[in-house]
């Protein structure tokens, strides 16, 4: 039963994937009044170049093969090169940055889910008193400060003004440490990334989870569970709590795939994380064909993947999702 | 007559309004008495819900306010802890809600819910607590316990989860059970089965039941003694036979009007009582009722007195000498084009 569900939605996945490499094929290769073979050997490029490129993409040949060679080059031959940056292999490249986006962004939703659900239930637990009027109004500034100015002044004070201080003596030089090579200093190098990506969406989260625990203790079942003489703990955790969870779940799966396919390029730029973000960023800059194809199709994997983990998410949360 | 089960005295409730309180529940007073079934009877809004909730304690403290006094079992409970009140809920005195279909955790099995409540008044392990709620679900007259425990509330139908709402609140023998219009949201031949259940477990567990309904054909099966609310109010009150044999309270009579007779000539349309019950911002200085009642004169324009006699009470000025007069001619006057 379960099972089916799982195949049955990981066959959906496969199809949104198809569809969205099509789009985005179509979206580089078939625009009218461009010639892809520029566009991919970039800008000002020699002749034999775009004759190499024209030869090399299949760019002669139908549509289809276009798109059957370009899939071709993605997925299993890996071998597509940028021509901007001569010799970066673009996959290699994107499975490179991958583990640095990945730890950047699981270790700050991490943070935010906590976070988020700490505010949400201590807010909601003494709603309308002085303390969920402070939760409230911090929760509003974190959403409010963008995210480079914080990045700007976290590193001014850790890496700059204050860095020789007890605070931040630890803090080590901008830059990703791998987990395998040495697990501490990855761990010293992300705390701040995490804690600047994390407070804008801890402040979101509270602000959502409050409201819906909120609502839900409109609800009958709510009233029944105090009448049954329960502590109002187990009310609000028991009772409450897991129907107020599918906005923030479904919210959390929009956020964290948006933000492992390269949302997270602030906050990798500033503290000169070379993720995802970057890469796409850069490739952005100059036009880099190849580049952008690649990471669009990496991105859209994850974003894809997250709703996915949200709609099984759903089944767990609510018994009522399971007879569907 | 030993001591009352609930005493009630003098409950008034008030919500925050907008330009100050609005008083809902004005001058409430009833004894609830072992083994007891107590009717409380009225139209939408006239408060029945909200007294009894107060008893329980679960008005939002923050926007409402209750004076008075109620005592269960000769202790004080509007001014009660709220740990006190915890240990009373669901243990001494029990709910069943008015919509079953809304009144369950939707996320928690039926089994599950039940263990909790019972965990949290006993000692009992998970395991007896389990077993226990399977024997309850089968003294409620759930045919197959051991397959139900296990299913969530929207996996049942209307009357089975009011069954389990049932068994659930009587999980710790409550003293006191306080039944929201058990039946009104359920189809007419499971109505007559939950009547039937309920009755049975008076008899079985000897709890007294409140039991708050706006139809008089649940009253007069159900019903020792009845409370007739309008307004926030009592207007009647007295024992169930007497009431239906001789209603005091022209409301009363506009009540029992509209029940259609089951014997003698089929009536063209059933009697109303026109109009709706006043909000409860905008109820009339003297007499409640009387901007909708057919017999009222000028002096309902002030308070009523409260007549009493043989264990009953009506808050109206229509004395003994006058009613039966008052009443059929009234009767008359209804079946008349106006």
């Amino acid at each position: 039963m379960m099972l089916a569900v799982l195949l049955q939605r990981l066959a959906q996945m496969l199809f949104v994937m198809f569809g969205i490499s099509a789009l985005v094929f179509l979206i580089f290769f078939a625009t009218p009044g461009s010639d892809p073979a520029a566009r991919i050997a970039g800008k000002n490029a020699a002749p034999e170049t775009l004759l190499a490129v024209r030869h090399d993409f299949g760019l002669d040949r139908p549509l289809p093969v276009q798109y059957v060679v370009m899939m071709k080059k993605l997925f299993v031959t890996q071998d597509l090169v940028s021509f901007v940056n001569r010799g970066l292999k673009v996959v290699p490249a994107i499975i490179e940055a991958t583990p640095v986006t990945l730890s950047l962004v699981f270790g700050a939703a991490l943070f935010w889910v906590l976070g988020g659900l700490l505010v949400g239930i201590l807010a909601a637990a003494c709603r309308d008193s002085l303390a969920d009027r402070i939760l409230m109004i911090l929760s509003l500034t974190g959403v409010a400060i963008p995210v480079f100015w914080l990045g700007e002044m976290t590193n001014l004070l850790s890496q700059n003004r204050l860095h020789d201080t007890l605070f931040f003596s630890w803090v080590p030089a901008l830059g990703y440490v791998p987990f395998r090579a040495d697990p501490i200093g990855w761990f010293k190098a992300l705390l701040l990334p995490w804690l600047t990506l994390s407070l804008g969406f801890i402040g979101i989260y509270g602000r959502v989870l409050r409201a819906n625990i909120v609502e839900t203790y409109q609800e009958d079942f709510i009233r029944t569970a105090r009448a049954k003489g329960i502590s109002e703990t187990r009310v609000l955790l028991r009772h409450a709590l897991r129907m107020s969870l599918v906005p923030f779940v479904t919210m959390f799966g929009l956020d964290f795939g948006a933000l492992v396919g390269g949302g997270a390029l602030v906050t990798e730029v500033i503290f000169g994380l070379n993720g995802v973000g970057k890469l796409t960023y850069d490739s952005l800059q100059s036009l880099d064909l190849p580049v952008i194809m690649a990471s669009v199709m990496y991105a859209s994997f994850f974003v894809v993947l997250a709703n996915a983990v949200v709609d099984m998410t759903y089944v767990v949360l609510d018994p009522r999702m399971r007879s569907h | 007559m030993s001591a009352p089960l609930l005493d009630v005295r003098g409950l008034s409730i008030s919500f925050a309004g907008r330009n100050g309180p609005i008083g809902v529940i004005e001058d409430l007073s009833f004894q609830v008495h072992e083994q007891e079934t107590l009717c409380i009877v009225g139209e939408s809004g006239s408060g029945k819900t909200v007294a009894l909730l107060s008893m329980l304690g679960l008005l939002d403290p923050l926007s409402s306010r209750v004076q008075g006094s109620a005592s269960f079992k000769g202790k004080d409970i509007l001014s009660a802890s709220r740990e006190t009140l915890r240990q009373l809920r669901g243990r001494e005195i029990a709910l069943i809600s008015q919509d079953p279909m809304t009144a369950m955790t939707p996320v928690h099995t039926i089994g599950w819910q039940i263990v909790e409540q019972i965990r949290a008044h006993t000692d009992m392990s998970s395991r007896a607590a389990w077993n226990r709620a399977i024997e309850l679900l089968g003294e409620v007259g759930i045919a197959n316990p051991r397959m139900i425990v296990g299913q969530y509330p929207h996996q049942l139908s209307g009357g089975m989860r009011q069954r389990a709402m049932i068994a659930m609140a009587l999980s710790c023998n409550p003293s006191l059970l306080i039944a929201d219009e058990p039946t009104t949201a359920l189809d007419v031949t499971v109505q007559a089965q939950v009547l039937d259940l309920l009755r049975r477990l008076r008899r079985d567990f000897g709890s007294s039941i409140v039991l708050i309904t706006h139809d008089m054909g649940v009253v007069a099966e159900m019903a020792d003694r009845v409370l007739v609310m309008y307004a926030g109010r009592i207007v009647e009150h007295g024992p169930c036979e007497a009431i239906f044999a001789d209603a005091w309270h022209p409301y009363t009579w506009g009540l029992l009007d509209s029940i259609p007779p089951l014997d003698g000539p089929r009536p063209d349309r059933l009697v109303s009582i026109p109009g709706s019950p006043p909000q409860p911002d905008k109820r009339p200085p003297g007499c409640v009722f009387a901007p909708r009642c057919r017999a009222r004169t000028a002096i309902c324009a002030e308070p009523p007195p409260r007549q009493a006699a043989n264990g009953r009470d009506a808050l109206c000025f229509i004395d003994y000498a006058d009613r039966q007069a008052r009443r059929f001619g009234l009767a008359e006057n209804m079946d008349q084009p106006a």
